[in-house]
């Protein structure tokens, strides 16, 4: 919108902010940016556990917003349909990953009995006894969580969203998603009680 | 005890947790990705065109807006292709055929042309050969005597030449000029002509010189050059045509062809 100053952006919403950009304004979609960034960044850091990686999907969820904006509707919160992209994203970087990086040693040790079937993407609780920081036990914790409840457990308990908008971006019934964090607080409360008993123990 | 409250440690741990934040080249970074993702939808878009642009034949067979225009043309063209094997061929057929025939009435009408070209040049001797008839007797019998003489002694080509002085004097051009492709026989006409010319011209002291000089050297080329002695013959030789003579039938024979031609299109036409 010509003659639109950066504090008048700021008081914007976010849905007046898309449709403007819908408009072909690029100061709204650098407004969206700013705004989304750091949350978008942290979601995505949360579910991968990697920096880098998670940057460049964030990169990559702008990118597929500043390509695919005519496909807002504004029936749907902004957040819900961008929060719901950048998951889809990360799922499907994810499942690649994953299969790229599980190997079986059996291939390379025929003899042995052992078939280990190990993947890199998840951090075990006992290798994490030995992080330096609280923060760092909680994202191994949250990390080696079956995806189905980290998802929901990071957009309910890191970022703040409410179960209605948890179900519309994961696409599963209020019920469901209810369930799912309960068990996964579940978990996580089992994995740190017993991180800290091993902590404990090795003192 | 709700959900909330029996897992309030673990969410207050969840939520004490340190927030990640974009590092400062984030937007430019996002920024270099679409300025990428733009220069490849360009390009994307551009070979797409250009792929799209094809020839001709891949245009109009990947032609799915109207799809009927194929085996629409096609039906046209072997329209148009049995239309042109069944009437275009035969009428050229047929015009061949006509050509040819016109081809030989034009050969006759030529023939034609020619004989009447023939009783031209007949009638003409024949009015001369009256002309010479009317003359007084001496010097008819003059020209016999010449004409004899001319037949005899000399060569046609020869008598020729002197019949060539003779013009440049007399009025024998004008004879020539109305009868351009006069054959031996008129050679001989003509030579018979000079000689009532000069018979003519008898009273005139320096034309009977002249004639006397000339008749003269006519003898004495007869003697050194007797047909005889030479081994030609005077008609065969005098049947080869001068310059003139064969320019004129050339023209001639051009113009018949000409309307022979023009005979030949006009029935090609109707």
């Amino acid at each position: 919108m010509p003659g639109k100053t950066e504090t008048d952006y700021k008081t914007l919403t976010d849905e007046e902010l898309i449709l403007l950009f819908q408009q072909e304004d690029v100061k709204a979609f650098n407004e969206l940016v700013n705004r989304y960034k750091d949350r978008l960044v942290n979601f995505i850091f949360r579910y991968t556990g990697n920096k880098e990686e998670s940057e460049d999907l964030a990169q990559d969820t702008f990118l597929r917003l500043y390509k695919s904006k005519h496909l807002y509707v504004e029936i749907a919160k902004f957040s819900t349909w961008f929060y719901t992209i950048a998951l889809n994203l990360t799922r499907t970087y994810m499942n690649k990953k994953n299969k790229m990086k599980t190997t079986s040693i059996s291939n390379y040790y025929d003899d042995e009995e052992k078939d280990y079937e190990l993947t890199s993407g998840y951090i075990l609780p006992d290798d994490s006894a030995n992080a330096a920081t609280e923060g760092e036990i909680i994202q191994n914790a949250i990390s080696s969580l079956n995806p189905k409840f980290r998802e929901v457990i990071i957009l309910r308990d890191i970022q703040d969203l409410d179960y209605e908008e948890i179900s519309k971006i994961t696409s599963l019934p209020l019920g469901t998603v209810k369930s799912r964090i309960n068990r996964g607080r579940e978990c996580l409360k089992e994995m740190l009680e017993s991180l800290h008993k091993s902590k404990t123990k090795k003192q | 005890m709700s959900d909330e409250e029996k897992y309030l440690e673990i969410r207050e741990k969840l939520k004490s947790l340190e927030t990640i934040k974009a590092s400062s080249n984030f937007t430019n970074n996002l920024h270099l990705k679409i300025v990428e993702e733009e220069a490849l939808r360009r390009n994307a878009h551009i070979k797409k065109y250009d792929d799209e642009k094809g020839g001709f034949l891949r245009n109009f067979l990947s032609n799915k807006q109207y799809p009927w225009l194929i085996p629409a043309v096609g039906f046209t063209m072997v329209i148009f292709f049995v239309f042109y094997v069944t009437y275009v061929n035969v009428d050229i057929e047929q015009l061949e055929k006509s050509g040819s025939s016109n081809g030989l009435t034009d050969e006759s009408k030529t023939a034609d042309n020619n004989s009447g070209l023939k009783n031209y040049e007949s009638k003409n001797l024949s009015d001369l050969k009256n002309s010479i008839d009317n003359l007084p007797k001496e010097n008819s019998e003059n020209f016999k005597s010449q004409s004899y003489t001319d037949q005899g002694n000399f060569k046609g080509r020869e008598l020729k030449n002197e019949n060539k002085n003779y013009q440049s004097k007399q009025d024998l051009s004008l004879i020539e000029t109305d009868k351009p492709n006069v054959t031996s026989a008129d050679n001989k006409v003509y030579t018979s002509e000079k000689t009532v010319e000069k018979s003519k011209s008898v009273n005139e002291p320096d034309a009977e010189d002249n004639t006397k000089e000339k008749d003269m050297k006519l003898t004495e080329l007869g003697k050194s050059k007797n047909p005889v002695e030479s081994g030609t013959d005077v008609r065969s030789e005098s049947f080869l045509p001068d310059d003139k003579t064969e320019k004129i039938m050339h023209m001639k024979l051009d113009k018949i062809d000409k309307t022979g031609l023009e005979n030949i299109l006009d029935k090609i036409g109707r």
